[in-house]
């Protein structure tokens, strides 16, 4: 069986992969506080019954959260090694085996991308985001704000 | 009696997840080697002893599919079992695999008692 796309479900696949692989809890918000400061930008197409590209989004220091917890050791120095980038990748790669399981069937017919990552500033990031399908918004326990969109992939006109 | 594995995955943070979760599992670790895709994979099966590969579907390069292939047409690493870590759980991936002699798969995120069970029903109990 099936589900629906819904902003419910992105939130709920994208809270329960924080805290099943990176032990970070977070809770959807209709009211999240805005982006701030650079922010490391995960990006993965998608091909199946529908094609598209998810994106995943968080404050850079939340990205050196998550990479430390995924290796489980100290913070230290996930944004010079590079680590929290891969990290997001990581991340995002895992919510689209979860997500894609979910909209197409456990072991239905689609394919993931190579996950792209890049730091981006909020407002390139608006850019970005617009024309988006179904966007969550989850904030986690610091107060740190994490997204997943999800977009339709652009067809050659 | 302690094995050799390798760990190929484009990320390095799963490369490292991956081995900590094989030494969190109680697995009697040898050599752990790395490759960030199928082509380097295959570079240390070619110089070094190894017991199991555990192997990504998408990485750069040479992916898990072909990398599996690339081993089963190679004698010397043909009867090396691989254990697939990945998010893909797509249908005609773990149909091409599984004809390709793939038996295990270990779905991201992973949980550190899986790998002990993958690995304890390909090379035994006990290892």
């Amino acid at each position: 069986m099936t589900a629906v796309l819904t902003v419910d479900l992105l939130a709920r696949v994208l809270g329960s992969t924080l805290e099943e692989a990176a032990f970070v809890f977070a809770d959807p918000t209709d009211d999240p506080p805005p982006h701030e400061g650079r922010l490391v930008e995960a990006r993965l197409p998608f091909k199946g019954p529908i094609d598209g590209e998810l994106a995943l989004v968080a404050p850079a220091a939340l990205a050196a959260t998550l990479a430390a917890n995924l290796l489980g050791e100290d913070e230290g120095g996930a944004a010079a090694t590079g680590d929290d980038e891969d990290a997001m990748g990581e991340l995002l790669n895992m919510i689209a085996g979860v997500l894609a399981a979910e909209l197409f069937g456990e072991g239905g017919a689609f394919e993931l991308g190579l996950p792209r990552v890049r730091r981006v500033g909020p407002e390139e990031l608006a850019r970005a985001a617009a024309g988006a399908l179904a966007v969550a918004t989850l904030v986690e326990e610091e107060g740190r704000r994490i997204d997943l969109t999800l977009q339709r992939a652009r067809r050659a006109a | 009696m302690s094995y050799s594995v390798l760990v190929a995955d484009d990320s390095a943070i799963v490369r490292a997840m991956v081995k900590k979760a094989l030494v969190m599992a109680g697995l009697d670790l040898g050599a752990v080697h790395e490759a960030a895709d199928g082509r380097e994979a295959l570079a240390v099966l070619g110089k070094s002893w190894v017991d199991v590969v555990f192997a990504d579907i998408n990485m750069p390069v040479m992916n898990g599919l072909e990398l599996v292939r690339e081993m089963r047409e190679t004698p010397a690493f043909a009867a090396t079992p691989v254990v697939i870590v990945s998010s893909d759980r797509s249908r005609a991936r773990m149909e091409e695999l599984e004809r390709c002699g793939v038996r295990a798969y270990v779905k991201k995120p992973f949980r550190p008692e899986q790998f002990r069970s993958v690995v304890d029903g390909l090379l035994g109990k006990g290892r």
